[in-house]
């Protein structure tokens, strides 16, 4: 099958790529330079406003991975890069005649603020989004569902890394905080004991839009690649991490560094107010780093992946070995 | 025989400087509209350590009426536990580093009775080392009835008045542990100390970020020692550190908010003296009745972390 990617460079694409070895791939790339070299994979330098005419007629399959998720940034710009950068590609799906399929990959963050059971469908939209970069993906569903092609959607939950090594190509708001947590500077986290964190590995996550991307067309269908009932508390993440920072620090190990205290958000919003009106750097750089990733912890859900589990099975990778290499991965790679 | 849970703070006393220094004459880090914010308007300045600890001392022990055992000197600075020898400046030789506050102190207010010691090391916790120490003092030796801590310190003339977002006062303070005829009864106490934390200015942020969870974890620690729960807390007396700090410090302890006593004038964050500033300012305006259990609570460099139960008595 001829498939075009877009995100090659991203988290996810050369994981992707990888699965789709026994295909053709063509790449979108902005610089071709720093794209990753597979054998199986043509880079076709451009940009989602300007995708390849000359491969609309070949084109069988598009599997939209690019997103910016810059959490923390404007809904404007946001618009910009994924709802625009979306409509370009729907645009070009319609152009191609031998079209099967446009897998679009999202977030399972579309559903905002909501708590509870997130299903696997479409979402009415949220009450409120924790960031502009949900809504701008929640919106980005709605134009896709809507566009009248073949698509389907994938949510993927928080890919933390690889499940082999922990290696992340690009590091998120997860690995800042989980940097600052082994440094000792988060007092407290947003949330509750039982809120579930559902962190996948990049491979998981990969598997999964590939499975979706190549199994019969089921237009409208969305498929969450989540841990699901397989993710841990945020109060056994805790634990985990104070006992993987036991082995690798004495100041850890003996108990000099207290953990965080996990408290409600009108409690953390005290604190991200002090550290505000403070002016003081570094804990705002901390503050903003948790920011991107915290808030959403204030509303425990779990998401539905009854289909995830058709398509690749309910196995998940084990979380605490996942944890483990992934910090490994982000203290080696900042200390 | 005295029962242990007999022992508690008989009298106390605090003495300030006259001198009281808006924020913006001081030299801060922070401008002076963010520390207005955090609750200081200004600092007690130009305050004379040997000085504020004799006048505090003086009144303790008069309100105590008692003779007096034992004299604990605490400061957090070590400048404060040196007393400037008679020696003009120009002749002094290492002689002068053994000048003590404490023994100048029992000279000066005629303690012939007592034992002197000094308590170190605990920074802005340092007056609840000297308590602790002084309540197992009495516990410990019968012939120990009557045990008078003393806390003062003043930052040089020009000095950075800002730490860590705190502005810090000159004060001091004192108060006489007493077998007996007590305005609050020792309840129990808990103290957490880090010393991977003794690095002050290398663990600046980490210290910050130590700081609430540990608290939280000193508050339980003190609870659970005394078989009490957070909604048994009756009031919190604060520190004179940042204001904002102790809302948060409240909901982590799970203790209501409106149980934080707020206090009628800003003595800024004067190191040891704050609880008792705080807690004579409080019973000064009636916010006390007996049967209370009040919370302390002080954090100090080092790092240790202090909270104490006491309970007021009828005679509060």
């Amino acid at each position: 099958m001829k498939i075009l990617l877009t995100g090659y460079t991203g988290n996810l694409g050369p994981a992707i790529a990888r699965e789709l070895a026994a295909h053709a791939v063509h790449a979108m790339v902005r610089d071709a330079g720093s794209a990753p070299v597979m054998a199986h994979v043509c880079n076709v330098e451009g940009s989602l406003e300007s995708l390849p005419a000359s491969l609309t007629g070949e084109i069988e399959l598009i599997i939209h991975a690019a997103a910016s998720t810059s959490f923390l940034a404007p809904l404007d710009d946001l618009r910009i890069a994924n709802v625009e950068g979306t409509r370009h590609v729907l645009d070009f799906a319609r152009t191609c005649p031998r079209l099967k399929k446009v897998v679009h990959v999202s977030t399972a963050c579309v559903c905002g603020m909501q708590s509870g059971d997130i299903p696997e469908e479409r979402l009415r939209r949220p009450p409120a989004f924790v960031n502009a970069y949900e809504q701008s993906k929640w919106e980005t569903e709605a134009l896709v569902l809507d566009a009248g092609l073949p698509a389907e959607i994938v949510r993927l939950s928080i890919v933390a890394g690889s499940e082999r090594d922990g290696a992340v190509r690009r590091i998120g708001a997860l690995h800042h905080t989980l940097y600052w947590l082994w440094k000792g500077l988060i007092p407290m986290m947003a949330g509750s004991p039982d809120t579930p964190v559902d962190i996948i590995s990049t491979e998981f996550a990969a598997k999964v839009v590939t499975a979706c991307a190549l199994a019969p067309l089921s237009t409208g269908r969305i498929v969450q690649g989540c841990a699901g009932r397989s993710s841990p508390s945020l109060g056994e993440l805790l634990d985990h991490l104070t006992s993987l920072f036991s082995a690798k620090s004495p100041a850890w190990q003996r108990g000099s560094i207290t953990p965080p205290m996990i408290v409600d958000g009108e409690t953390f919003a005290l604190f991200e107010q002090t550290v505000e009106q403070s002016g003081d750097l570094l804990f705002r750089r901390v503050c903003q780093d948790s920011k991107a990733f915290l808030p959403g912890l204030l509303h425990p859900r779990r998401y539905e992946t009854s289909r995830a589990d058709a398509l690749v099975g309910p196995a998940r990778p084990d979380w605490r070995n996942l944890a483990e290499l992934v910090t490994s991965h982000v203290i080696d790679s900042r200390s | 025989m005295t029962h242990t849970e007999d022992i508690g703070i008989r009298s106390l006393a605090t003495a300030l400087p006259e001198k009281f220094a808006a924020v913006e004459a001081l030299r801060t880090t922070s401008p002076a509209e963010t520390l207005r914010g955090f609750g200081f308007p200004g600092a007690w300045v130009d305050g004379d350590v040997s000085e504020l600890a004799a006048t505090a001392a003086a009144k303790a022990i008069e309100r105590a009426g008692v003779g007096i055992d034992v004299l604990l000197w605490a400061s957090a600075l070590a400048a404060s536990h040196e007393h400037r020898s008679t020696v003009p400046a120009g002749e002094r030789d290492v002689l002068s580093c053994f000048c003590y506050q404490g023994s100048w102190l029992q000279e000066q207010l005629g303690l012939e009775g007592a034992s002197v010691s000094g308590i170190a090391q605990q920074g802005c916790a340092g007056m609840f080392a000297a308590m602790r120490q002084a309540r197992a003092l009495i516990v410990a030796e019968a012939e120990t009835s009557n045990v008078l801590c003393v806390g003062a310190d003043a930052f040089p003339p020009d000095a950075d008045r800002e730490i860590l977002y705190n502005v810090i006062s000159d004060a001091g303070c004192a108060c006489v542990l007493s077998r007996e005829e007590v305005l609050y009864r020792w309840v129990g106490y808990h103290q957490v100390s880090r010393g991977y934390y003794w690095d002050v200015p290398a663990k600046q942020s980490e210290i910050i970020a130590a700081y609430f969870p540990t608290a939280a974890l000193t508050v339980r620690g003190v609870l659970k020692k005394t078989g009490l729960q957070p909604c048994d807390i009756d009031l919190v007396i604060p520190t004179g550190v940042n204001r904002s700090s102790w809302p948060i410090l409240m909901r982590l302890c799970g203790i209501p908010d409106e149980r934080l006593y707020q206090p009628a004038q800003s003595f800024g964050h004067t190191i040891a003296a704050d609880s008792l500033l705080m807690l004579e300012e409080a019973r000064d305006r009636g916010a006390l009745r007996p049967g209370m259990k009040l919370l302390l609570f002080a954090y100090g460099f080092g790092s240790s972390w202090c909270a104490l139960i006491l309970e007021t008595t009828d005679l509060v």
